[in-house]
């Protein structure tokens, strides 16, 4: 196999470098490329997870997350270029990136210079989810996963026996014996592409690309409608979730251009088929179907396989029209029309895997969604401009996402353990929206590089099967351009508008559920609802000499959406009257966003130049909610303090914020010692911290009566351990020219990635197995050494739940790594 | 949003536009007829018209700039006046610098060249770009009249270099594979740097997500910024190739598209209600973690309003898309809830 790469690729190179044999003696050579070979060795360790009884790979790591660095020979580029082949009108330009390699890229291109065109491009993309996963399932058949039947029978038996023996069994037998896989995907895409210039007015192009995605990734399933894949019932997996999908692209375009306009007419059709239509697995704790009582307990009760519907082939066609025209000297009108039409027809899966449950579930309505949308955008704009100071536009944006998919009632099975309630269809809501953009804004050019804007933006939102069904945004945006010098510029704007929804109609709020509304009352979704949102950046590039420049920038994005009133609540919500922070809808307070920062070149001598960089941000997201819990058999009166009732009380309010902090710094040298050598050296660090912290927005000391205070033990508003992300790299680049074409070089890179993430930094294939911190008191067959050992950040905890007893995971984790990359590559230009 | 609606105003608007283009296209023809002189296109600022006696043609010029003319030569503008096939690009140095008899008579001189590109050039931006629209009428450029970039005055000679000498100097000068971005293989050479370098230095901001850790392949050099956005003008919104953000997504995304029989509206309006596409910290792209990414708009009854513990199965792992995963939509009938 090697052998067998090795010779093509030197055929190749050969190939490649023969026209340079017979041309290369012209004094202005018809060919030219780079060719750049050599080998390369990349060693490190994985060394963020101890706990784990193997080693996880460094080449399946996010070191690798993209690319394929494998040790040995590589070609990281090739490129040759002919401009005239043998003296005529024709050019050949044939490059790749990476070659033989899972990462690699080609393109050639062939053509008449101001005639025709002829391309292909191929490309592959790795993407490597995780190198920590382990599994019990294997794909036996196209989409079916299984696991042996032996062990089903031993979880089932204990499950329905002990199910406090399940963690230590789980953790000491199954988990050794799991198999290590590494969930990655690779596109592979191949694309054809015909440009002709029929006239000098007339161009067409046509185009065809064929993809195709293959691997596995981690996808969560569960046996189960709610995540109770508890000790007392729920059964849940997390699989590797087989990918194989091809996607076919067909374009076509025809320009017409004349003096005064240009118009463009185009077809884009998208093709997406899924080879895998479904999942079917095996459920881990259960070799048959059951439903209680028959046979078996609430607690035991399940399906013994689940099915999941993967992503169902379709179609998009667009049809698309653009055009310039110039009405008059100084007024131009741009148009755009695209419409599209998107279909979706797959059959669907039956209710429920559930053999006992089907019969109950009825008929399907139909056998197929008969899915249907078309998607309208039209753009116009005119722009007028007076003299050479002024110029005026105005525009009209609308995008029509319209949703003719037929609307029918459904009967789902909800987690296969229950029958279908033919009484109360579900039905499907197609949801629509027509978006529609006014934008007239003006222009002062007053001097050289420099000019005023200011303008007025609108929008005018119409949505179907959702709670806004209209709102309105206005705002208006100022920019200041100057540059006062040649060697100065900046710029300075400003954003503001208001988004308004005409009423919020969440229809859920009227659906009572035991005693409890479904939605909570002024519960307002942030995409829809009040919104002010001011924006300010700020930019400044500063060059006094040839030697150095120097950029810097800030800028802020804060959307307000904590307002009084309107669709709103008038009042606070706020349990504890008189507060100073008060709240009139549940959801995201407050979305902000802050940056700054700068870079700066420098050329210290002919020989020497040098870089620095940095920026920093910082993010805040405020959000508010309330725990609330359904009743019982006779939930209302409302009441927290009394079991069995429907609890909705605004002392149980709370908050959450995210805030993040990003420092980006690089800085780097380049030497040159003589016309030869040249070092080039630079270092880079990205550091990310996040939070998310919570806490109780109500009296804490109530813990009897209806507004009893709830937020304790495991439904306490805690604060996360803090999140971690930080890379670096240190890079070190010598190049020494042999001779006037061939260059020599050798690049040593290390990275480092440090990952430090409470929800992924313990995770193992068994995460049912948790006791809460000493002194608390172990949770049955869970203690320790069968946990392993903790996770080395966060050495005060163990991640896990014991309502996830019955749930198998893969483990899925992107450890810290540190890697050494070593590449020497000769060079040759032509 | 009624489909007859809108249909009725596409045809109306399609018929309108033939009509229009069928009418200027035969007045084109009857243009056709006429001798052509080089006739810039843009209306934004045209060069002043010129007679064709002002024209001395490229072999006089390069009496005097044969540097010039060895930095021109061999580049794809080069070889494509080399193949001329209008008359403006037969006019070799003089399609893009003007009419030069003036600049001869002066005995030459920066001040006589009617038009220039260098940094220490009189020539206002809008005349430098109209040079370039004569001929860059089409593709890409069809919206740059009105476009961000063309609103802030920059030229087209701030990100694009047309004198660059030979295509091997351009490779020895351009992306090398030990660049700190790669970029996906491209036959043009004619940026000033590669991308994504060339948008980082005016984009900061962008330079710093693209270090994030939750990434797609920027930085890998599997997609760049063109990959998504037109720098010469679009008329969708963020200069986006295509027609919405979503639109932008899903032409790589395609099995996310639908539809679905159970669709997720957000996820339906706006990827980026969810995702940054240009880096996060958070995993899968997410402006905010989970669960709090779902906890943002649901605050139904049950498991979404409890703050959730740190060992909950709705905080580690895949948080709320451990049980969820079917998200972006679903087509099994008993998946309203996006279990499946």
């Amino acid at each position: 196999m090697k052998t067998a790469r090795t010779r093509s690729l030197s055929l190749m190179l050969i190939l490649l470098i023969a026209p340079v044999t017979l041309f290369g003696q012209d004094q202005t050579p018809p060919v030219a490329g780079v060719v750049e070979l050599g080998s390369r060795w990349s060693w490190g360790d994985v060394y963020g997870r101890p706990d784990l009884p193997f080693d996880p790979a460094l080449k399946t790591s996010k070191y690798n997350e993209y690319r394929d660095l494998r040790d040995g020979f590589f070609v990281p580029r090739v490129r040759l270029s002919m401009d005239d082949i043998a003296g005529s009108k024709y050019f050949l330009d044939v490059q790749s990136n990476n070659a033989i390699y899972h990462d690699q890229s080609y393109l050639a291109t062939f053509g008449a210079w101001n005639r025709f065109k002829v391309q292909f491009r191929y490309d592959e993309i790795p993407h490597t989810y995780t190198n920590t996963a382990r599994t019990l399932y294997t794909q036996t058949a196209r989409g079916v996963l299984t696991i042996p039947l032996l062990t089903r029978n031993t979880l089932q038996g204990l499950a329905a026996s002990d199910p406090t023996l399940l963690p230590s069994t789980i953790q000491t037998q199954l988990v050794p014996s799991m198999n290590f896989i590494v969930p990655a995907i690779e596109r592979r895409a191949g694309t054809f592409l015909f440009a002709y210039d029929l006239t000098p007015d007339w161009d067409l192009l046509a185009s065809y690309s064929r993809e195709h995605e293959s691997g596995t990734r981690p996808l969560g399933l569960i046996f189960n409608s709610s995540p109770s894949a508890s000790l007392t019932g729920g059964y849940g997996a997390e699989v590797p979730e087989p990918i194989d999908y091809f996607n076919n692209t067909v374009k076509i375009r025809a320009e017409y251009a004349r003096k005064r306009w240009v118009m463009q007419f185009g077809y884009t059709g998208s093709f997406f088929q899924n080879a895998t239509k479904s999942l079917v697995f095996d459920n881990p704790f259960l070799t048959a179907d059951c439903v209680a009582p028959t046979g078996c307990t609430n607690a035991t009760q399940g399906p013994a396989t689940g099915q999941v519907d993967l992503y169902p082939d379709n179609q998009a066609h667009y049809l698309n029209f653009a055009g310039s025209f110039l009405l008059m000297k100084h007024l131009r009108l741009l148009v755009s029309i695209n419409a599209g039409w998107l279909r979706q027809n797959d059959s669907f899966l039956n209710y429920t895997t559930n053999t006992i449950l089907l019969a109950g579930a009825g008929p399907l309505p139909s056998g197929s969604l008969q899915g249907e949308k078309q998607t309208l955008a039209m753009n116009y704009k005119l722009i007028q401009t007076l003299g050479k100071k002024f110029a005026i536009k105005a525009g009209y944006r609308q995008y029509d996402y319209n949703n003719d998919t037929p609307v029918r009632g459904f009967t789902p099975v909800q987690g296969d353990i229950s029958a279908a309630d033919p009484t109360s269809p579900e039905e499907n809501t197609p949801f629509g929206y027509n978006r529609k953009n006014i934008e007239v804004t003006g222009n002062w050019y007053y001097a050289k590089k420099s000019s005023v804007k200011v303008g007025y933006e609108g929008e005018i939102m119409d949505r179907s099967h959702r709670d806004v069904e209209h709102s309105t945004e206005n705002g208006f945006v100022a920019a200041i351009d100057s540059a006062p010098r040649k060697d100065l510029s900046f710029r300075v704007s400003y954003r503001y508008s208001e988004r308004n929804p005409e009423q919020y109609l969440d229809d859920q709020t009227l659906e009572i559920n035991g005693g409890i509304t479904a939605d909570q009352i002024f519960s307002r979704r942030f995409d829809e609802s009040t919104r002010t949102r001011n924006r300010g950046d700020a930019q400044i590039q500063y060059s006094p000499t040839d030697r150095l420049s120097f950029s810097g920038f800030g800028g802020t994005m804060q959307d307000n959406f904590n307002h009084r009133g309107g669709v709103n609540s008038a009042t606070p919500l706020n349990f504890i009257a008189g507060t100073t922070y008060p709240y009139y809808l549940y959801g995201v307070l407050k979305d902000l966003s802050y940056n700054a920062g700068f870079d700066s070149d420098f050329t210290l001598t002919n020989a020497v130049t040098m870089f620095a960089e940095y920026s920093y941000e910082r993010y805040y997201k405020a959000m508010t909610s309330r725990y609330r819990a359904p009743g019982g058999a006779t939930p209302t009166p409302l009441d927290c303090g009394t079991p069995g009732r429907g609890c909705d009380s605004a002392n149980n309010d709370w908050g959450s914020t995210s805030r993040e902090f990003v420092h980006i710094l690089a800085g780097g040298i380049d030497v040159h010692f003589n016309k030869k050598a040249n070092l080039n050296t630079y270092y880079t660090l990205s550091a990310a911290k996040g939070h998310v912290d919570s806490r109780p927005f109500g009296d804490p000391t109530l813990l009897t009566g209806p507004d009893k205070f709830l937020l304790i033990g495991t439904n306490a508003a805690v604060d996360y351990p803090e999140t971690v992300s930080r890379s670096h790299q240190a890079v070190a680049i010598f190049r020494y020219k042999l001779t006037k074409n061939l260059t020599s070089k050798v690049e040593y890179r290390y990275q480092q990635f440090d990952s430090k993430d409470y929800q992924t930094s313990a995770m193992t294939p068994y995460m049912g197995c948790v006791s809460p911190l000493p002194p608390g008191a172990p949770v049955p067959g869970c203690t320790s050494p069968l946990l392993g050992t903790p996770s080395p950040f966060y050495p005060y905890f163990l991640v896990g739940d014991t309502s996830a007893a019955r749930y198998l995971f893969l483990g899925a984790d992107q450890p810290s790594y540190r890697a050494h990359y070593l590449a020497a590559t000769v060079e040759y230009h032509f | 949003m009624k489909s007859s609606k809108w249909f009725r105003r596409l045809v109306l608007v399609s018929t309108l536009a033939g009509a229009a283009a069928v009418t200027v296209s035969q007045s084109a023809a009857q243009e056709n007829n006429k001798p052509v002189a080089a006739e810039p296109s843009s209306a934004a600022a045209q060069p002043a018209a010129q007679p064709e006696g002002d024209y001395v043609g490229s072999e006089v010029c390069v009496t005097c700039h044969a540097d010039q003319e060895k930095s021109f030569v061999h580049t794809i503008m080069g070889n494509a006046m080399a193949h001329a096939k209008t008359p403006l690009e037969k006019l070799g140095c003089e399609a893009c610098h003007g009419p030069g008899k003036a600049h001869v008579e002066a005995g030459g001189g920066k001040d006589s060249i009617p038009v220039r590109f260098t940094k220490d050039s009189n020539t206002p931006v809008e005349e430098r770009n109209a040079a370039c629209l004569s001929c860059h009428t089409k593709g890409n450029q069809m919206f740059w009249n009105g476009s961000p970039h063309e609103s802030r005055a920059m030229a087209c000679v701030d990100c694009h270099q047309v004198h660059y000498g030979s295509t091997a100097e351009r490779y020895a000068a351009l992306a090398s594979s030990d660049s700190r971005y790669g970029a996906p293989l491209t036959e043009h050479v004619g940026t000033k740097l590669p991308q994504p370098e060339l948008c980082l230095q005016c984009h900061q901001m962008r330079r710093a997500q693209l270090q994030r850790s939750s990434h797609m392949p920027y930085r890998e050099g599997k997609v760049t910024c063109t990959s998504c956005h037109n720098p010469h003008g679009s008329p969708n919104p963020s200069q986006l190739l295509q027609s919405s953000i979503n639109e932008n997504c899903l032409s790589c995304h395609t099995e996310r598209r639908g539809p679905f029989l159970w669709e997720h509206p957000p996820v339906m309006e706006n990827c980026a209600n969810c995702h940054e596409p240009h880096g996060s910290s958070n995993p899968q792209l997410l402006k905010v973690r989970m669960p709090r990414v779902c906890d943002s708009c649901h605050d139904a009854s049950r498991h979404p309003t409890q703050p959730q513990p740190l060992g909950s199965i709705k905080n580690f792992n895949r948080g709320c898309t451990n049980c969820h995963s079917l998200i972006h939509g679903s087509n099994h009938p008993s998946g309203n809830f996006f279990l499946r």
